[in-house]
C-alpha cells in the first residue's frame, strides 16, 4: 500500500480549494439574500432571528457563509505568501500577481462590506471607523467619506450600497479578475490586435518569451487535473465542515450580537483577525513628532504595505525565480514580514496597553521598512550571485 | 476494472451521491415557508355576527375567503351550503379558478366577477360564464356550535366533498 502522492503539495491547491469555497460562497449567499432585509431597521431582526431561527436551515447558511470568509481569508493569506515564497510573480507570471492583488482588494472589500450587514455593534461601529478612514485621503478626503457613505454618518443609505456592493458589484468584479488569474482566459500567447495606418493589424507574438522556462513534460489528465485538486478540496471540507458544525462561534463575535447603536461605542471595538494587521499600525503611532501627527504615520503604513505587496514585482530586482530558501537575503525578508503581520496581528487582538503600543510601532516601523529595504537587498543578493 | 477498484470506486460513487441528495433536501429545505406562516393556518368566525343574505369578507392563509350568509327563502344546495343555526351558509375561497385573480362582489347583479378576464360566479361560487368552468373552492372548515372554523376539516365539510364526489 503506497500512501505518498506524488507531486502533492497542499500550498499548490490553495487556489484551487479558494475557487471552490468561493462557489460555497455564493450559494450561502444565495440563500441568505433570500431573507436578508437591507434596511437598518430591520437587518439585525432578519438576520438574528428571521434566518437563525425561523428559516428551515437558515442557521446553516449563515454559519457556512460566516466560517467560510474566515477561512477564505486565511487561505488567501497562506495563498498569497505562499507564491511571495516561491517566486511565482517573475518571468510572465507577474501579471498574475498583479490580478491576485486586484482579487485581494475586492476580497477586502465583499469581506468589510459584509460584515456591516447585519447591522450589530460590532459592524455599525466597523463601518463608522473604516468610512473615516477615507476622511484622511488628501485633497477630497471629506467628500469621499460623504460619498461612500451616502449620509452624514452611516445609515440606512449606507447599508442599501453596502449590500449592493457585496452581493452584486463586487462578486461580478472577483469572478470576472478570477478568469484571468485561474488562466481561463490566456492573454499571453495569444495574436494581439493592433490598429495601424491601413486598419486592423494582427501579429503572431506571444506577449512574452516564455523561452526561459524548460519545456514540461506531459502528465495523464485524470489524475493531475481532476482526482489532485478533488483531493484538495475534499481534506478542506472536511476541516470546513467540522468547523462549521462543532464550532460556528469561532466566525460570529459575541459583541455583534447587540443591535447597533449609534451612540455607544462599545469598550473594545476591533475588525475581524484578517484585518487586524491593519489596523494596529493607525493605533500605533499615538504621539506626534513636531509637525508630524502620528495619526498619519499609521496611514502611511498601511498604505506602503497595501502597495508594497501590490508592486512586488516592480520593488523585487532578483530576476532568478527561486523559492525564498535558495536566497540567501529575501528568507530573511520574508520570514521578517511573516513575524511582522503576525505580530501585528496578535497585538491589534490584545487590549491596548502601553508595552503593546510600543511593540506595535516597532512591528509596524519594521514592516513599513521592508518594502523600502527590498529593491536595494534584491539587487545586493543579485551581485553576490547567490 | 481489478475488482478491488472497482469495489472502492461504486462506494465513493454512494457515499457521494448520498451526499448529493442530503444536500439537494437541504437547498429545497430552505425555500419551504418558515413555520411562522402557519400562525395563520386557522380563522375562526362567529357566524351570528355575519348580516344575512349578503356576503361577507374573511381572510384564511392571506387568502380572501368569501361567506354568503342566507335564510330559508333561498333554497338549499346540498353540494355548496351548510347548515348552522337556523340559516345556510356557503364558504368559499375566494380566488377565481381561472388564473387566481379575487373576483369583485357585484351588489346589484349579485354575481362574482372577476377583474382579470372576466369570470362570472353567483353567488353560490358556481362558474356562469367567461373563460370559468370550475366553482369556487371550499375550503376546510369546521362548524363548532354557531362558531365557524376555517382551516380544519370538520364533519359538514367531508359531506361537501362526497356531495361533490
Amino acid at each position: 500500500m503506497k500512501w505518498r502522492i506524488p507531486n502533492f503539495n497542499l500550498l499548490l491547491y490553495t487556489g484551487t480549494i479558494m475557487v471552490a469555497l468561493f462557489i460555497l460562497m455564493v450559494i450561502s449567499g444565495i440563500f441568505l439574500a433570500m431573507h436578508y432585509k437591507p434596511d437598518a431597521a430591520l437587518a439585525f431582526e432578519s438576520v438574528n432571528t428571521i434566518i437563525m431561527h425561523e428559516v428551515p436551515y437558515g442557521w446553516l447558511w449563515r454559519k457556512i457563509h460566516a466560517m467560510g470568509s474566515t477561512l477564505f481569508f486565511w487561505l488567501l493569506y497562506i495563498h498569497l505568501l505562499g507564491m511571495l515564497y516561491l517566486g511565482f510573480y517573475k518571468h510572465g507570471k507577474r501579471i498574475y500577481w498583479y490580478n491576485g492583488m486586484a482579487l485581494y482588494v475586492c476580497f477586502v472589500i465583499i469581506g468589510f462590506t459584509g460584515y456591516v450587514l447585519p447591522m450589530g455593534q460590532m459592524s455599525y461601529w466597523a463601518a463608522q471607523v473604516i468610512t473615516s478612514l477615507l476622511a484622511y485621503i488628501p485633497g477630497a478626503g471629506e467628500d469621499i467619506m460623504r460619498l461612500v457613505r451616502g449620509d452624514f454618518a452611516v445609515s440606512d443609505v449606507t447599508l442599501l450600497r453596502f449590500y449592493v456592493v457585496h452581493i452584486i458589484v463586487m462578486p461580478l468584479c472577483i469572478i470576472g479578475i478570477l478568469l484571468f488569474h485561474a488562466d481561463f482566459f490566456k492573454w499571453h500567447a495569444t495574436t494581439k490586435l493592433s490598429f495601424n495606418r491601413k486598419g486592423l493589424h494582427v501579429t503572431k507574438e506571444p506577449r512574452f518569451s516564455k523561452s526561459a522556462l524548460p519545456p514540461k513534460e506531459a502528465k495523464p489528465f485524470f489524475s493531475n487535473a481532476v482526482l489532485k485538486p478533488l483531493l484538495a478540496c475534499s481534506v478542506f471540507f472536511a476541516f470546513f465542515f467540522y468547523c462549521v458544525f462543532f464550532h460556528p462561534y469561532l466566525a460570529l463575535d459575541p459583541l455583534n450580537m447587540m443591535p447597533a447603536d449609534p451612540t455607544d461605542t462599545p469598550a473594545h471595538i476591533y475588525p475581524e483577525w484578517y484585518f487586524l494587521w491593519m489596523l494596529q499600525p493607525l493605533k500605533s503611532f499615538f504621539f506626534d513628532i513636531g509637525p508630524i501627527k502620528g495619526a498619519y504615520v499609521g496611514m502611511v503604513c498601511l498604505v506602503v504595505a497595501n502597495a508594497g505587496l501590490i508592486f512586488l514585482p516592480l520593488l523585487d530586482k532578483n530576476p532568478r525565480r527561486v523559492p525564498a530558501h535558495e536566497r540567501p537575503y529575501f528568507r530573511w525578508w520574508f520570514w521578517t514580514l511573516v513575524v511582522c503581520l503576525v505580530a501585528l496581528t496578535v497585538l491589534g487582538k490584545l487590549p491596548t496597553t502601553p508595552a503593546g503600543l510600543w511593540l506595535g510601532m516597532g512591528f509596524s516601523t519594521v514592516l513599513m521598512g521592508l518594502f523600502f529595504i527590498l529593491p536595494w537587498l534584491s539587487r545586493k543578493e543579485y551581485d553576490a550571485k547567490s | 476494472m481489478d475488482p478491488k477498484r472497482r469495489l472502492v470506486n461504486y462506494s465513493l460513487l454512494a457515499l457521494a451521491g448520498t451526499g448529493g441528495y442530503f444536500t439537494a433536501g437541504t437547498l429545497f429545505g430552505s425555500l419551504e415557508p418558515p413555520k411562522k406562516a402557519l400562525l395563520e393556518a386557522a380563522t375562526l368566525i362567529d357566524t351570528t355576527t355575519l348580516s344575512p343574505n349578503t356576503v361577507s369578507f374573511f381572510s384564511w392563509l392571506k387568502k380572501p375567503i368569501f361567506i354568503y350568509k342566507h335564510d330559508a327563502s333561498v333554497p338549499f344546495d346540498p353540494k355548496r351550503d351548510v347548515a348552522i343555526g337556523a340559516y345556510h351558509y356557503t364558504i368559499m375561497v375566494g380566488i377565481c379558478t381561472h388564473l387566481g385573480c379575487v373576483p369583485k362582489y357585484e351588489e346589484e347583479a349579485k354575481e362574482f366577477v372577476c377583474p382579470c378576464h372576466q369570470g362570472y360566479f353567483d353567488l353560490r361560487g358556481y362558474a356562469l360564464r367567461g373563460p370559468v368552468s370550475k366553482p369556487l373552492e371550499i375550503p376546510p372548515f369546521d362548524a363548532q356550535g354557531e362558531l365557524l372554523l376555517i382551516g380544519q376539516a370538520g364533519e359538514a365539510y367531508m359531506q361537501l366533498m362526497e356531495a361533490n364526489g
